[in-house]
């Protein structure tokens, strides 16, 4: 049985369409990739998540809507309102796709073969790995990726039982932790052979 | 041997469907950010041409469903759930898109939602006379001297995506690139 996910109350709060909008659409992109991950992976934890950023899209856009209408005070407004309003429910409706991809782990649906494979061969993809003891990335913050040219995107860490998502460029990396990132396959497979490994020449 | 081409191509279906489903999706947001009609259009377009490719993958996935006895059910309802969501973000995308095409504007708000990548992505079709039509890709040098990278290229109803270096523009073919605004605006000029 799915667990029933507790709805936030929505009360009005003085936001900028702007950043509510910048915010939706950032963890709109988180979720996508961590949903494919959650599925292959068939991690409940992170599919739990991925369920709940689900609803915090959905809060947000009720958020957006409030602070649309009431910004409206003429016809041109009410025009520009409209796109906005369309483009906060287009990016909730992308969620909803995101969230039934990562629930049906939560089916006991497991991914079929064909699945993992495709997806290793799209232009981006969203992998996994362990770092390493002896790994060159070990105390190295996330902002210090880029010198070591590596331009693969982190979008998730698991430290022990903890996934943490998103996490800040400040964030440090320690031996042990389970780093989910995104990008084209030569930076991901790049950014694996770090992870494992002391020296590597690019 | 035939199980397994039924295998591959659901395969190179998904490839597909993830990798346009993507591109609309960044399509969709530049269409917005520069108020492009030409974007806007092409988004719906590839939104019909995802519907066509979900019911190629379905359809494959429901050969291989049929080819076993055995089959795990499970498992083929999730590759259908899989195909039908990717359907659903391309639909979103495609939503988001056509607001331009009702000619309503967009604001200052969007493009500043999408400002801190300071990357865009736009749509450039190759006129009769620019400069660019019959030279290949490499010769053209426009990716070297506006540090962009064509992601795509349309010529009548087929893609091609990443090109090689010596493909060669014709006049008429529809270019997909992302790099930054101010090489856009040239691109624009010598691809008329």
């Amino acid at each position: 049985m799915l667990e029933k996910l507790k709805l936030k109350e929505v009360e009005y709060k003085a936001l900028s369409a702007r950043s509510i909008l910048r915010q939706m659409k950032d963890l709109v992109s988180l979720m996508l990739d961590l949903a494919y991950f959650a599925f292959l992976t068939n991690d409940q934890t992170l599919t739990d998540l991925v369920l709940k950023v689900e609803e915090e899209i959905n809060t947000l856009n009720y958020f957006l809507m409030m602070n649309t209408m009431l910004a409206v005070r003429d016809k041109d407004d009410a025009e520009v309102g409209a796109v906005i309003i369309n483009m906060g429910n287009a990016l909730s409706s992308m969620a909803n796709a995101a969230a039934d991809i990562a629930q049906l782990s939560k089916m006991k649906i497991a991914p079929h073969s064909v699945l993992k494979k495709a997806l290793e061969r799209t232009e981006e993809t969203v992998k996994s790995c362990e770092i390493s003891r002896e790994s060159l990335l070990v105390n190295k913050r996330l902002e210090d990726l880029e010198k070591l040219k590596i331009y693969a995107d982190v979008i998730a860490v698991k430290r022990e039982t903890v996934w943490i998502l998103n996490p800040p460029p400040n964030f440090k990396l320690k031996a042990g932790d389970i780093v989910v990132c995104r990008g084209n396959k030569d930076s991901i497979d790049y950014f694996y052979r770090v992870c494992r490994y002391a020296k590597e020449k690019r | 041997m035939l199980r397994k081409s039924v295998e591959e191509s659901i395969q190179s279906l998904i490839v597909e469907l993830k990798d346009k489903v993507e591109l609309m999706v960044d399509l969709a947001y530049s269409a917005l950010i520069l108020n492009d009609r030409d974007i806007a259009n092409e988004v719906l377009e590839m939104e019909e041409y995802v519907d066509w490719l979900l019911l190629q993958y379905e359809d494959a996935v429901l050969s291989l469903a049929f080819r076993k006895a055995e089959i795990n059910k499970l498992q083929i309802i999730g590759l259908l759930r899989f195909g039908k969501s990717l359907e659903e973000i391309a639909d979103s995308a495609a939503k988001m898109a056509e607001t331009i095409l009702r000619g309503l504007h967009t604001h200052r708000i969007l493009a500043k939602v999408a400002e801190e990548g300071e990357e865009f992505i736009s749509v450039f079709k190759i006129g009769a006379k620019s400069p660019l039509a019959n030279k290949t890709i490499k010769s053209t040098e426009i990716e070297k001297k506006f540090d962009v990278h064509i992601i795509a290229i349309r010529r009548g109803n087929q893609w091609i995506f990443n090109p090689q270096e010596d493909f060669i523009l014709r006049p008429g073919d529809v270019l997909i690139i992302r790099g930054f605004t101010e090489a856009l605006d040239d691109l624009k000029e010598i691809s008329k």
